[in-house]
């Protein structure tokens, strides 16, 4: 079995971003594999070790430094890579369905039976690629999987949803996105990181798979607003009073 | 406590500057080892309030401490007796960054990390970082000439402290502040209250010199088969000037502290008898590959953070060491100064076989600093082995001549022994020193002299 984890390169969520007027400052700034798809390539490890799959093949979408986190990816245990190179803004101008198309190109054209992916990217919070992917092949899907059994060909994925958890089964090949607590990403080990420098690397220019349409502008980005200390009330008059004449609710 | 005192403290700093209820946090240090009966707590706003304070405690012969953020390991920060606690907390403004000079100038009520919060604006920060940053004022750091995590890099704190203002003990300002890169006009007098612990004066206000903050960091984690393999990795990376940090552990407090951390992977399956090195490189271009490649000469056991969040893991393993050890009973502390390759020798000698109460060595290897802790069930077995490892220890220490305190300062824990370590010419020197600043002996008493 073969299983395509597509990741993500986001700014670090662990660093201070700063606002532009066209958008975050990329400039000189950390960036990193977006948590969830960490979280699906150790996923794609795991399942590996267990021996249900045989080989992993970790696909990203960006400019050059996007084969760093291909390299994270091959060191965790990923066993080959693609890139796809373009000089777009990852965070704006790459957008889902685009993607979704792109990767739907690599899997016609590699036969996976399985494609894992995070949930969503901490930069633009969409929540669709995976979902789109699914459907342009016309395959099974299980989104926000807590927690992923393969057997015998069929994938049974218990999915966090709202109402509690959710158990699906289905033949493969289908698409699972990863949430946070389907596994914990072990660190990259120096050894490991060496190794993967010589695991195969592919490079393909994006407009071979596909085009960026742009179709969503992004009009306006700003920081949040401060937020003002809160207030601790003695009693339910006083709480009235603040929200009628501070919070001006009523 | 006197209303006559009480008013003219009133006078001087206002009602909301004087505390005389909740005292708890003020009289005793954060490892609830030192207990003081102050009654009275003052905080002051201004160096104004602080030269009025001790002119008047001065002339009075009342006894002060002045306190910072309260984070100390020696007992050096908190009453013994009803000493009047001058708590410099409100005095926390930050008054500018010189872009040119790379200095910052503020009061010494600062937190540590809310300085390099502002200084990140500028791409700064401060040339000195230790675990309880969230908690320690500036006033605090420069009193005890604090050491931490990048002496190994960057060298002494004291070195960074272009100017200071100081109150003395008789009220007056002293403006040693300065804002020049070079200044050769004599004996340079800040240096005495910088690790002076609060014996001298009050520091009020300082001027800082500020390093880049670096545009690439990485954290490694190695196990090693042995304290030699610590050294030897030690010896190689000495002279690599992007080595920011170079920490070891033992095994057995990281095996001990694992169920701390179920909801997180650990970088290794932790054991009692391997050690673990956290090396952290910081700089404008780093080469990851040839460290690494450099590194795997020795184990092949190392992993890199792949990001901030796992950097911040790892060196989370690293600082709580010092708070979990806490928690497993009563804790004697040591931090000492010894050639490093010395490190486990000594441990042998004071518990040969390693046999005893629980403890624990780990530290600034880099430094020749060493931290050695020894758990015990009850207060009273402390004080009854205290003596006793204690003369063992610092008369090991000396022999090898080392210090008896390479930067948690002497405080009350080690007063006794200053002798052992300076020797009486040095002591008679500090004692005059003492007298002339604070001939009344208000300030700080029954500490470090």
């Amino acid at each position: 079995m073969k299983v395509l984890v597509a990741v993500k390169r986001v700014v670090d969520s662990g660093i201070k971003v700063r606002v532009k007027p066209e958008g975050i400052d990329l400039q000189g700034v950390k960036m990193t594999i977006n948590p969830f798809c960490e979280i699906a390539v150790e996923e794609a490890v795991r399942l590996k070790e267990k021996k249900l799959i045989a080989e992993i093949v970790a696909v990203t979408i960006g400019p050059k430094q996007g084969a760093e986190s291909l390299r994270h990816a091959l060191a965790l245990g990923a066993d080959k890579a693609i890139h796809v190179t373009t000089e777009a803004r990852i965070d704006q101008t790459v957008q889902p369905l685009d993607v979704a198309n792109i990767l739907a190109k690599l899997v016609e054209r590699d036969n996976y039976n399985l494609v894992l992916m995070g949930k969503q990217s901490i930069d633009d919070d969409f929540n669709q690629t995976g979902q789109m992917v699914a459907g342009l092949l016309d395959w099974p899907q299980a989104t926000f999987a807590s927690n992923i059994q393969i057997t015998d060909g069929i994938a049974q994925v218990v999915r966090e949803i709202d109402g509690g958890l959710q158990t699906v089964k289905f033949k493969l090949p289908g698409v699972i996105t990863c949430d946070l607590r389907l596994n914990q990403p072990r660190f990259a080990s120096v050894p490991n990181i060496m190794k993967a420098k010589s695991k195969p690397l592919e490079t393909i220019p994006l407009e071979k798979l596909g085009k960026l349409h742009n179709s969503i502008q992004i009009t306006k980005t700003e920081a949040p607003s401060i937020r003002k200390g809160g207030a601790i009330v003695e009693n339910v008059d006083v709480l009235l009073q603040k929200l009628r004449n501070e919070a001006k609710l009523f | 406590m006197h209303s006559k005192i009480r008013l003219a403290f009133e006078k001087m700093v206002g009602c909301s500057n004087i505390i005389t209820q909740d005292l708890n946090n003020y009289n005793r240090d954060w490892m609830n080892k030192y207990v003081g009966q102050s009654q009275l707590v003052l905080t002051p706003q201004t160096s104004e309030h602080v030269s009025q304070i001790l002119k008047y405690c001065n002339q009075n012969q009342l006894k002060v401490v002045p306190q910072s953020g309260n984070t100390g390991l020696v007992g050096g920060s908190v009453p013994i007796n009803d000493e009047i606690v001058i708590s410099m907390r409100k005095m926390n403004k930050i008054y500018e960054f010189d872009q040119n000079s790379a200095i910052i100038t503020s009061e010494s009520g600062v937190i540590l990390q809310n300085l390099n919060d502002y200084l990140f604006e500028y791409k700064y920060q401060m040339p000195w970082d230790l675990g309880a940053r969230g908690s320690c004022l500036l006033g605090g750091n420069i009193s005890t000439n604090a050491g931490g995590l990048n002496v190994v890099k960057h060298g002494l704190l004291r070195n960074y402290i272009m100017g200071l203002e100081v109150v003395l003990p008789n009220g007056k300002i002293l403006n040693l502040m300065n804002k020049n890169r070079k200044d050769n006009t004599g004996t340079d007098l800040k240096q005495l209250f910088i690790g002076s612990e609060g014996t001298l004066g009050i520091i009020t206000k300082a001027n800082v010199l500020c390093i880049p903050i670096p545009q690439e960091k990485k954290v490694f984690f190695l196990e090693l088969q042995s304290f030699q393999d610590v050294i030897k990795v030690l010896q190689k990376v000495k002279k690599n000037e992007q080595v920011l940090a170079f920490e070891f552990m033992e095994g057995r407090i990281l095996k001990k502290n694992k169920n701390r951390h179920s909801q997180n992977t650990l970088p290794f399956q932790f054991d009692d008898n391997k050690y673990y090195v956290l090396i952290e490189i910081a700089g404008q271009q780093l080469n990851v590959d040839q460290f690494s490649i450099e590194m795997m000469e020795f184990t092949q056991e190392i992993i890199i953070n792949q990001n901030e969040k796992e950097a911040q893991f790892l060196w989370k393993l690293r600082e709580e060491i010092a708070e979990s050890m806490g928690k497993m009973g009563y804790v004697l502390k040591y931090d000492v100064s010894i050639p490093p390759d010395k490190f486990e020798w000594l441990v042998n000698q004071v518990y040969p076989q390693r046999e005893g109460p629980f403890h624990v060595y780990y530290g600034h290897v880099g430094d020749g600093n060493v931290h050695i802790n020894i758990v015990f069930e009850s207060l009273e077995h402390l004080h009854k082995e205290e003596d006793k490892i204690e003369l063992k220890l610092f008369g090991l220490v000396k022999s090898l001549g080392g210090s008896i305190s390479a930067e948690h300062g002497i405080g009350q824990h080690k007063r006794k022994y200053m002798e052992l370590q300076k020797g009486k010419d040095v002591l008679e020197c500090l004692y005059s020193i003492k007298k002339l600043f604070d001939p009344n002996s208000i300030m700080n008493p029954n500490k470090l002299l």
